[in-house]
């Protein structure tokens, strides 16, 4: 990059947050996807106000700008296909007021979802969206990804919990929308920029709704010994009228590999295990506990284990939080499918999924936001082996447009990104596609805001 | 001009063109009636209809119930009343994953009766609104009390198709509630007051119906009474169906306060819920345990508060919760330059308040302007926005009815340009004349 532009952006966010050197380019130059591309600079400003010289730079110089927190996306959303200028929030990692009479939490971008939950819980508060990354991921990042979580299931996904941003728009400017009121009147724009992946603007400050903690919690963790019985009792479970708060399902490779790597005590032969979380008053708890076992055991269950005290609670869920780090001893690179079907046609698209992984000769292992019907499977991989790494990509589109055979969609909370830009034709026609280009146009007219992602063609003006 | 729109409706050939008086007349908006109302039963006829108006420049006002057309400023001229009416059938319902596809044309009546039979429900329950349209509910956002249990349309709405100004028919979200393939453009169409495009079908998530609904009535003599009760309720995790507040305002002082709180439970469980719950409600509480069914019979005070006449002012606030309690004592403050009563309903767990007033409390439009400007900056300083809802023409004129921040408000009209260059969709009524 030329050396001018170069002195210009430590002029605004000072030497030592400003990255142009190959090696460090190399260290942005991937997320948790399985695409990779560097930028050209990498600068991690401080203030509101350097992201605002920062986007006008970007704008005068005609730079792409990719908005980016810790990373964590697994659909390329931060890879920058045609260089450009990376901004990194997570510098910018203050909470900056928690309000339990308004009932909202006001937080700069780079603030990590769970330093938040911390903060909250010591005053008896909690912020819903609880992705698996929640110890790394920015909370601009959930929100730009409308991420979800296990507890989704019962509270919703991040756009739910998120009333009001300030964001720098691709005109350089700061705006504030929405705010600390239930509703704002007006569009959505709330609603729009959550999930836009950081292609119309830079989130600056976030207002997010924070919730009391419920009373009392109840965990339990089911074993099956086979993966129908288990997912038709997830259907079952919710059909009774019970919503958990959560609802998670791990298959035998997980299992065995959770339990070899954070020895946790799962059922090693059992088929798959439901991690079922309720919450609420004391008093509801026991009545459904006994309601779900029931269900559970109608449904083959072979054994209910109910977490006894906090401790066996949170050893019940480090198995299921570690799941996706343990998976990497298998093999060194692993994809993890994100899509959903609707929650009856989980047993099919299960299945689906073994003949497409048995037939392609890929190891896996499945984990699911059952509740949701959100499907995980995790494939792995050596990306050094070509053709191994072309049939998980073989894989991944089979898988992908097996959910959109069952009626569910490509992606439920990892988002589009690079990843799966072709694959928005499965289920959108240009039509559509052209209708949430409209929305491009109004933010970014220029195409500067994280160019190259979401859409299948979508023109790129310039590149450096 | 109407030659070409004679033209254009001559050209679409369909069964449901109506061009007769007696027709027209429901659908009459500031004095003038349209010039004809459709109403399409099949997509594709909405479709024709809209690229049609979209290549003669036609102006189309959509239409559901008809219970929103009052709302908001006064609308531009339209050529076309297009009734979603006809566009009401139930496309999928599927109680294993608790969600309703259905075209906007169905009222809530009528999805809520399909849904309850398989013991759901969709949490939506705006006063009067039995018959409102879901297309119509959708486009105005509506929402009563389980606001505070469940959320808005906004927290609930999974997909939908719409035709857009120049007739494309476009497909958005899905049938699962986590998607996030591409926008979401659900959140763009809830809300938009029909300005954006016909939403022709939406899904919807479900919930499980509750089984029982334990109702609280607490006697509170006084605010104060009322705010330490809000304050116990407010950091707890409680299973809340819905809050309705009422009390009125004349000369400062408040009567008839009236407080009614509903929470879900099970039957097996509402014994002990009710204990649970009489530890935090004040001892003269007076308490009910009813079915669903018997909590929905009963006529609403907010059904009544809503029925409002042309000559009713209708003001609609919501603030952040710690505000609610200084919000009611500036109104209160505020009411002594009136000469009539202000009545308040709300919906207090949200911070959520609507005040109606007599168009006769204001001897000129001006005055209530000028009032409108006094309580709008109040509310402003504490975080909130203050719009009206109802008001009569004569007022309208002189008032800006919604309450936008100029910066959202020009993101607005850019949105608006990019979906609808040529009006096709009517205008007039929605934030800045949009
Ligand atoms: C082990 C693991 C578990 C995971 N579990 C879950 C899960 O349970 N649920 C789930 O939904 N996801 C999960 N994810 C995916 C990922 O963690 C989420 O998408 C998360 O929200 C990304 O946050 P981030 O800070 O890493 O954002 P990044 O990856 O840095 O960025 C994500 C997107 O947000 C944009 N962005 C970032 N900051 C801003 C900003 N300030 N303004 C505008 N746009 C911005 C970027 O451009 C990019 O498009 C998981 C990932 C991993 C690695």
């Amino acid at each position: 990059m030329d050396k001018k532009l170069i002195k210009k952006l430590q002029r605004i966010c000072g030497r030592e947050n400003v990255f142009s050197r190959s090696l460090d380019l190399l260290l942005y130059s991937y997320d948790a996807s399985m695409e990779k591309g560097s930028a050209d600079v990498v600068v991690l400003p401080q203030t509101v106000s350097q992201i605002q010289e920062l986007v006008r730079l970007a704008v005068a110089e005609r730079i792409p700008v990719i908005a980016r927190g810790s990373a964590t996306n697994l659909s390329g959303g931060t890879i920058a296909p045609q260089g450009g200028m990376v901004i990194a929030c997570t510098r910018m990692n203050r909470i900056l007021e928690i309000n339990t009479e308004d009932q909202i939490a006001l937080v700069e971008p780079g603030v990590f979802n769970l330093d938040l939950q911390k903060a909250l819980a010591e005053k008896g508060y909690f912020f819903a969206p609880d992705p698996a990354s929640q110890k790394v991921s920015t909370l601009a990042g959930n929100a730009a990804m409308n991420a979800g979580g296990p507890h989704c299931l019962k509270y919703g996904v991040t756009v739910n919990h998120v009333t009001g941003l300030d964001f720098i728009g691709a005109d350089g400017e700061l705006y504030s929308i929405g705010g600390r009121t239930a509703l704002t009147p007006g569009y959505d724009l709330t609603g729009i920029m959550n999930g836009s992946e950081g292609t119309f603007a830079i989130i600056t400050r976030l207002v997010l709704r924070i919730m009391p903690l419920p009373e009392a919690v109840s965990t339990m963790l089911v074993s099956f010994a086979d993966i129908d019985s288990a997912a038709n009792a997830v259907s079952a479970i919710i059909a009774r009228g019970i919503i958990p708060a959560t609802l998670e399902f791990m298959d035998n490779l997980c299992i065995r590999t959770v339990v070899q790597s954070l020895q946790v005590d799962y059922p090693v032969d059992a088929a798959a295990v439901l991690i079922i979380e309720i919450d609420g008053p004391e008093l509801s708890l026991a009545s459904q506990n006994q309601e779900i076992t029931a269900i559970c055991r109608q449904h083959g269950a072979s054994d209910v284990r109910l977490a006894k005290d906090e401790a066996e609670r949170t050893a019940l869920w480090a198995g299921r939080r570690g799941a996706l780090g343990a998976m990497t001893r298998l093999k060194p690179s692993l994809v993890v499918f994100d899509g959903t079907v609707p929650r009856n046609r989980l047993p099919e698209a299960l299945r689906t999924i073994h003949t497409i992984c048995h037939e392609l000769n890929i190891q896996y292992g499945t984990l699911l936001h059952a509740g949701d019907g959100n499907i995980h499977p995790i494939l792995v991989y050596d990306e050094r082996d070509a053709d191994e790494t072309a049939r998980i990509r073989t894989g991944c589109e089979q898988i992908m447009k097996t959910c959109v055979d069952l009626g569910g969609t490509i992606t439920g909370e990892h988002g589009v990104g690079m990843e799966k830009m072709a694959a928005m034709t499965l289920l959108f026609s240009p039509r559509d596609l052209e209708a949430m280009r409209k929305l491009k146009h109004v933010f970014d007219p220029e195409n500067i805001l994280n160019p190259g992602k979401i859409f299948p063609q979508l023109r790129v003006d310039f590149c450096l | 001009m109407k030659y070409n729109l004679l033209k254009l409706l001559g050209d679409l050939q369909s069964r449901h063109i109506y061009l007769d008086s007696d027709k027209l007349a429901p659908f009459t908006l500031r004095q003038t009636p349209p010039f004809a109302l459709v109403e399409p039963d099949t997509v594709e006829a909405a479709v024709a209809l809209l690229h049609a108006c979209y290549r003669e420049k036609g102006v189309v006002n959509v239409w559901g119930s008809g219970l929103h057309q009052n709302i908001g400023g006064l609308p531009s001229p339209f050529d076309i009343v297009l009734s979603s009416r006809g566009l009401n059938r139930l496309i999928e319902f599927s109680p294993e994953n608790l969600t309703i596809t259905a075209q906007t044309g169905m009222t809530l009546a009528e999805l809520q009766q399909i849904v309850t039979a398989s013991k759901l429900f969709a949490p939506l329950n705006p006063p009067n609104a039995g018959h409102a349209t879901l297309g119509g509910l959708a486009a105005a956002n509506s929402y009563g009390s389980f606001i505070q249990g469940f959320g808005s349309l906004r927290d609930f709405m999974l997909g939908g198709k719409a035709i857009l100004a120049d007739g494309s028919y476009i497909k958005f979200g899905g049938k699962t509630v986590k998607n996030v393939a591409g926008y979401d453009m659900c959140k763009l169409f809830i809300g938009s007051m029909g300005t954006l495009g016909l939403l022709t079908e939406v899904t919807l998530k479900l919930w499980p119906l509750p089984e029982n609904i334990i109702v609280a009535k607490p006697v509170v003599k006084n605010l104060p009474d009322f705010e330490n009760l809000a304050a116990i309720l407010h950091h707890k995790a409680l299973p809340l169906l819905a809050a309705d507040c009422s009390f009125n305002l004349h000369n400062g002082d408040i009567d008839n306060l009236q407080l009614h709180y509903a929470f879900y439970t099970t039957a097996a469980l509402d014994e002990g819920y009710l204990n649970y719950l009489r530890r935090l409600f004040p001892a003269d509480t007076i308490w009910q345990k009813q079915g669903y069914k018997d909590y929905q019979a009963e006529p609403g005070s907010a059904d009544n508060f809503f029925k409002t006449t042309p000559h009713d002012l209708v003001l609609e606030w919501i603030v952040p919760k710690s505000q609610l309690f200084t919000i009611i004592a500036d109104l209160q403050q505020a009411s002594n330059d009136l000469s009539g009563a202000i009545e308040f309903y709300g919906y207090p767990a949200a911070g959520i308040f609507y005040n109606k007033l007599k168009r006769s409390s204001f001897t000129e439009p001006g005055a209530f302007a000028l009032a409108l400007d006094k309580w709008r900056k109040k509310i402003h300083q504490a975080g909130g926005f203050l719009q009206v809802n109802n008001a009569p023409d004569d007022i309208k004129i002189v008032i800006e009815m919604w309450d936008l921040p100029p910066a959202v408000l020009a993101w607005q009209k850019k949105i608006k340009l990019e979906y609808d260059p040529t009006g096709v969709f009517a205008g007039g009524r929605f934030a800045g004349g949009i």
